[in-house]
């Protein structure tokens, strides 16, 4: 435990205080950003097409920025990461690994619907392709139990 | 190691904190309670983190719906909510930093602080935000109505589902949280051996200040929901 005693180990009051007014100002901005909509304004001045949908991602980025650069400061000064040994550290930054494991789990959900696949997702794509095998599964299955019912003497067509 | 953390002597809290066996030194010590509590930290972001999971699938899915439901909420009250927990992440900073220097008032002061917050937090929560919904109809589970223009009453029902989950267990973490300060400070006041070392502030302070961090994402993901 090299470490020990080397650093500064905790946060000096002025460190706390001047905490609370960068996260007070980052609250103030990000409340501003909502008011003013301001990723909306930045995407009228970019040369993309879809201004709209530009705009959308704009304010959802610097929204999760600013909260992410909040939550940073009250790891570091609050937390009092800053001033601890690499132990701590590690562990620290080992609770956010998951959130790129969220966004992987993420992006499996939102690429489901791009597979051909009727199986898992019933009715939660419209793509043609995938409208296509569920209808030729219904089909089937309809086929089926229309040839049951006439095994068992009532030839019922169809019923939806 | 020279332990040059504790001194004796000053008001208050008079003792030296003890040294288990099984340690090296007092620093070793205190950083494998910091270490521990940041492990169940861990889980508890996978536990967040997976309803924040949640919302951010159906959010891309229904983002026009969710626009339109997210004026149901007041964001001057959450933004007073981020307020009172940042004011209550302060002291609570402020208590570990009074016991670290054995100043037994103050830190219970500051604790008291951080329970007039917390209890603010509710307040707002129960009666100014939950109680609204409740009139409006707008809890998924009792006597739901919404009628909007994008919409469906099936999304809207979605929205307040989420908003009720995730608020209300970040809601629940407070009320913990309230219940260990309060113990905690009744250990202070008795001068308990258990509070001789200021780990014990030090980590519900890591605790709070995680219940914190889970509000500064919530806020603007239900609040301040972008167009």
């Amino acid at each position: 435990m090299a470490a020990h005693g080397t650093h500064q180990s905790h946060p000096s009051q002025k460190d706390l205080i001047l905490n609370t007014l960068r996260l007070a100002v980052l609250m103030t901005l990000t409340i501003l950003a909502y008011v003013f909509d301001v990723g909306h304004h930045i995407a009228s001045w970019l040369p993309i097409a879809d201004k709209a949908v530009a705009g959308s991602y704009l304010n959802n980025i610097i929204a999760v920025t600013i909260a992410m650069v909040k939550a940073y400061y009250v790891v570091m000064i609050f937390m009092g990461v800053k001033f601890t040994g690499p132990l701590t550290r590690i562990w620290a930054w080992a609770g956010f690994v998951w959130f790129p494991l969220m966004l992987i789990i993420f992006g499996d959900y939102t690429t489901r619907n791009w597979e051909q696949n009727g199986g898992w997702t019933h009715g939660a794509s419209d793509t043609a392709a995938y409208r296509s095998t569920v209808d030729k599964a219904e089909k089937r299955l309809h086929e089926e139990n229309a040839h049951e019912h006439e095994s068992h003497g009532s030839p019922a067509g169809g019923g939806h | 190691m020279a332990s040059h953390a504790t001194q004796s002597g000053l008001k208050g809290m008079l003792k030296e904190a003890e040294v288990f066996h099984q340690y090296e030194d007092i620093e070793q010590q205190r950083e494998s309670y910091i270490v521990g509590m940041w492990a169940f930290l861990v889980t508890e972001i996978m536990f967040f983190g997976a309803m924040f999971l949640m919302y951010m699938f159906y959010r891309t899915r229904y983002q026009s719906a969710f626009f339109e439901l997210h004026h149901q909420l007041d964001y001057r009250l959450g933004g007073l909510n981020t307020v009172i927990l940042l004011v209550s992440s302060l002291l609570m900073a402020m208590a570990v930093w009074a016991h670290q220097h054995k100043k037994k008032q103050l830190t219970l002061m500051m604790l008291t602080g951080v329970q007039g917050c917390a209890a603010a937090f509710m307040v707002v929560k129960l009666l100014f935000e939950w109680k609204v919904k409740y009139d409006h109809h707008l809890m998924p589970w009792y006597d739901f109505y919404y009628k909007g223009e994008v919409a469906s009453p099936e999304v809207a029902k979605l929205f307040f589902s989420l908003y009720f989950a995730m608020t209300g267990l970040h809601g629940l973490h407070v009320v913990i949280g309230m219940g260990i300060i309060g113990a905690l400070m009744l250990l202070i006041a008795k001068d308990n051996p258990l509070v001789d070392d200021y780990i014990p502030t030090e980590l519900i302070g890591l605790y709070w200040h995680f219940v914190d961090i889970v509000w500064i994402f919530l806020y603007p993901l239900f609040y301040l929901l972008p167009r």
